[in-house]
């Protein structure tokens, strides 16, 4: 892999190469290396060592747009590259909301992100085999019922750059570390069907720099208490119940409103929150930001995908819908300006409340603490909401029994409304950063 | 471009980088060469157009049950050299043995068009066809006001050699078109999408659905959500529609049917073979060799030639889906299951056309036998708990059932069940199989195209996740 300077050459040269024929042109270049090993009952199963690279470019004229991509970035895969935008632009129809960047808004922000750590270079594959099998271990020996389905270690970097007909470029670098286990625990049920029903959970962790990720032993233990947890678990009645996202469900349901907040939803009419700027779409209690510049944040970054310089501003203040999140041309079709938003959102930060989701659950009389979803019923351009989940029931402020196989229902727009308590617990291995949240009320179907 | 030709490699070279190759019990390298062109459709006019490539070598070095894997976006012979270096790594020692490769040619079946037409179809035959997607979808009705098409076809030529001497070559199509529609009533708006995704060249439009009939169906589904009522919640018959609805069969049977689930004891089947998981009712199986399937492989992804398997036969289970490494090490017969998402993968165990088979009653009498229920006709996914055998899906158009009659269509509802607990209450199953012909991608680390088909089936009892509590 080369470094960022060499990519951010390769993109500049290119868009020279094809300036000419187009009015704008911009070019992505982006590269990765990864070292991955997963072990298994203490024995290397997987390991995995990846390098690879890709080019794009978009090209414009009259209105009209085609790209084209591939991972040959010699002088004669560039050439490919633009002869293929050169063909396909001529069945493109002019776009009328297409617009050329303001010059002005182009460039990278002034900041400092902290994205790279050159730990990358210590992760040899034994190192990362020795962490993974102790991490194994660490979590077999807290309980003797669980058995392991993998733990995997890994670390990988990135470098890229942007270049566009502005004579701007610009590159970027990163890295990444990540580890994690899952684990399987036999939950035979009497009278079921079901008789090899087993329970499968697990823990991860990630992080730009290495010191940041989650100490091993934590990771373990967590992954055995989410498993064996699970143990035994049943339906909760059908009927309507107060509902505790912990943070990771949290953080899935925060995805969809980003998502429903990005232009290129909005300009489609598949979003929820379409013509919503400044109604109050949520409850007075919650208030959400774009932070592109957080330190060492997953989504943290200089400028977006269009080559706008990235800025922080609020999107819900107290519950009122401030700003959508906008790149060139959503912007310009939604009659806004951008702010540094093309393809969604950096770091989106849920401002904390207090506490944790264990507050949340203790002041709740009766409910569901949610700790898993499954399913797609999450649909941003209605905003009707329905999933798969598990977690556990709730009374008295504690929890009772484990729950499974339900489903939660409701929409959008009343959990948005109906948010009545936050937590201050998001996790930071995320561009969503999310704490816990309770719901007042959605409807639950179980038995 | 390589496409037109083959893949510029040798039997020599495969040779010389095996010999370079000196730890593990098995090694092979996959090259692949994809050419893949997008077209969308997007307020009235084809608003873009896309084209990738992607090539690259892929090595893999198996040391009894342990496998390491790298890849190199090239061709030539040093680069994987240097690949299958990283590959082995993880090896312990294994035997160095010398191989000459490509002795043994291993054919594809004949399933599907050897003659890469999509490349020798003009960009501007692409935009004629999304444009009568587009004027169909429109005309159906004037409440749809949104429409939005996208076209990707693609071309993959696959050259594969291993260590045991075997080879081959393949060359395989893809044409995928989906369309969104949207229908703006007084009070409301809702969606429909239609599509169609096949391992054929565009004869697809001909042969199997008209781009005029794609269209209709995505326009026809949103103008009917827009009198959908909130579904109820609770516990209920559910009757599901012949073919879309095999994705229940897909999540609950075909994932926890995976042998790499079953060698990690992670699957609620383990070890279950000969007993009885289903109602005798349901057979189910997976086969890689119907022509022009989104499943189908001429070999799969390391060389096992395309095979029909016969997963739960009357309600009793037979067998697992397996790639070579769990096929060994399960002491199982190959299914050929071994695939991946491109070079930059190692093959894992993945499903291709996984159907039930059909049965025996006719499928008006299998909604007439419901008093109140579900009728579902088309899905947006589905996702299970392998573990728990816990599943959810989710229909993007479905009925209530009252009094043996489909009524009103339902909107926001999941149904979740339990993968083993719900075949066990598979009561009636119709004599209408069909497969789909929808656009399916399943999503396991790595996503592949993938068939699915049933017959209309009764399951007597699922919960129904509505928003509509007490009804």
């Amino acid at each position: 892999m080369e470094n960022k300077d060499s990519y951010r050459e390769i993109a500049a040269e290119m868009v020279q190469l094809a300036k000419s024929d187009f009015e704008y042109v911009r070019v992505f270049v982006s590269a990765s290396e990864e070292r991955e090993v997963e072990v298994r009952d203490g024995k290397p199963e997987n390991s995995s060592f990846s390098e690879s690279v890709s080019m794009s470019i978009v090209a414009s004229r009259d209105g009209r747009t085609a790209s084209a991509s591939g991972s040959d970035i010699s002088p004669d895969g560039r050439e490919f590259l633009i002869s293929s935008v050169r063909e396909l632009i001529q069945v493109v129809e002019p776009d009328p909301w297409y617009v050329i960047p303001e010059k002005e808004m182009i460039g990278a922000a002034d900041a400092k992100l902290d994205l790279v750590d050159d730990a990358y270079e210590t992760r040899t594959v034994d190192q990362l085999l020795a962490e993974a099998k102790d991490l194994e271990q660490q979590a077999l020996a807290l309980d003797k019922r669980v058995i392991s389905a993998g733990a995997a270690v890994s670390a990988s970097r990135v470098a890229g750059a942007f270049a566009c007909s502005f004579d701007f470029s610009k590159g970027f670098e990163g890295s990444e570390f990540s580890m994690g286990i899952s684990l399987t625990v036999e939950d035979n049920v009497g009278n079921s069907a079901n008789v090899g029903r087993k329970q499968r959970n697990g823990w991860s962790t990630s992080a730009i720099h290495l010191e940041d990720l989650e100490k091993r032993g934590d990771v373990a233990s967590k992954a055995v208490s989410r498993t064996v947890g699970q143990i035994g678990s049943r339906k909760p009645p059908t009927g309507e119940f107060t509902i505790i996202f912990d943070s990771s469900s949290s953080r899935s349901f925060f995805a969809g409103i980003s998502r429903a907040l990005s232009g290129a939803s909005l300009y489609r009419g598949e979003s929820f929150l379409r013509n919503a700027i400044g109604d109050s779409i949520a409850t007075g209690i919650l208030s959400i930001h774009e932070n592109p510049f957080l330190p060492r944040g997953m989504g943290s970054r200089l400028f977006d995908l269009d080559g706008v310089r990235s800025r922080p501003f609020t999107v819900v203040d107290a519950g009122v819908l401030k700003n959508y999140l906008l790149g060139v041309y959503a912007a310009n079709r939604l009659g806004m300006c951008p702010n540094g938003c093309a393809g969604g959102s950096s770091n989106f930060v849920i401002e904390p409340g207090t506490g944790t989701v264990n507050d949340l659950v203790k002041a709740t009389p009766k409910g569901i603490l949610v700790t898993g979803l499954m399913g797609q019923g999450a649909d941003i351009r209605t905003g009707d909401y329905s999933r798969g989940a598990e977690g556990f029931f709730v009374e008295n402020g504690e929890i009772c029994y484990p729950v499974s196989e339900f489903t939660i229902s409701s929409t959008f727009q009343e959990m948005l409304a109906g948010i009545d308590g936050i937590a201050a617990d998001a996790r930071p291995d995320s561009s969503i950063l999310a704490p816990s949240v309770r719901f007042r009320r959605m409807v639950v179907a179980g038995s | 471009m390589i496409i037109e030709s083959r893949i510029p490699f040798s039997k020599e070279e495969a040779s010389r980088i095996f010999s370079r190759i000196s730890k593990g019990t098995f090694s092979d390298i996959f090259l692949q060469y994809r050419v893949t062109t997008t077209v969308r459709v997007e307020d009235g006019i084809l608003k873009s157009a896309t084209r990738s490539v992607s090539a690259g070598t892929g090595v893999r070095v198996v040391d009894g049950e342990s496998t390491g894997y790298s890849f190199c976006e090239s061709f030539e012979p040093d680069d994987i050299i240097r690949a299958a270096g990283f590959a082995e790594a993880i090896a312990g020692s294994g035997k160095s043995k010398t191989v000459s490769a490509g002795k043994r040619e291993i054919l594809p079946l004949k399933l599907y068009s050897q003659e890469i037409p999509l490349l020798k179809t003009d960009v501007s035959q692409r935009a004629e066809l999304v444009r009568r997607v587009l004027k169909a979808a429109r005309s159906e009705s004037p409440l749809i006001d949104r429409v939005t098409i996208s076209m990707t076809d693609s071309t993959d030529r696959i050259l594969i050699f291993n260590s045991e001497g075997e080879w081959g070559e393949d060359i395989r199509p893809m044409v995928t078109l989906s369309v969104s529609a949207r229908a703006s009533g007084k009070n409301n708006i809702q969606f429909g999408r239609s599509g169609v995704g096949m391992r054929m060249g565009f004869e697809v439009f001909e042969q199997v659905e008209s781009p005029e009939t794609i269209g209709k169906k995505a326009a026809k589904q949103a103008v009917t959500m827009l009198d959908a009522r909130p579904a109820p919640a609770g516990v209920m018959p559910v009757v599901l529609a012949a073919g879309e609805s095999g994705v229940l069969i897909h999540e609950s049977v075909g994932h926890p049917l995976e042998a790499d689930f079953i060698w990690k004891k992670a699957s609620a089947y383990t070890g279950r073979v000969g007993e009885q998981v289903a109602s005798p009712l349901c057979t189910v199986v997976d086969d890689g060799t119907i022509p022009s399937n989104r499943g189908a492989l001429g070999f799969d992804d390391e060389l096992t030639p395309a095979k029909r398997s016969i997963l739960i036969e009357n309600g009793v289970l037979k067998d697992f889906m397996n790639d070579r490494i769990t096929s060994d090490t399960l002491k199982l017969k190959r299914t050929g299951n071994g695939r991946r998402e491109s070079f930059q993968y190692p093959p894992i165990p993945r499903m291709r056309a996984t159907f039930m088979a059909e049965g025996e009653t006719p499928a008006d009498e299998v909604v007439a036998s419901v008093k109140k229920g579900v009728y579902c006709v088309a899905f947006s996914g589905g996702q299970v708990n392998i573990a728990s055998g816990d599943f959810v899906f989710v229909p993007s158009e479905s009925y209530l059932i009252e009094n043996g009659k489909i009524t009103s269509p339902l909107k926001n509802l999941t149904l979740i069940g339990n993968g083993p607990d719900a075949l066990n209450r598979v009561d009636m199953v119709g004599n209408d199989f069909r497969l789909s012909t929808g656009t399916w991608v399943c999503g396991k680390g790595q996503s592949v195209p993938v068939g699915i088909g049933l017959p209309t089936v009764r399951i007597s009892e699922l919960t129904v996740g509505g928003s509509a509590n007490g009804e």
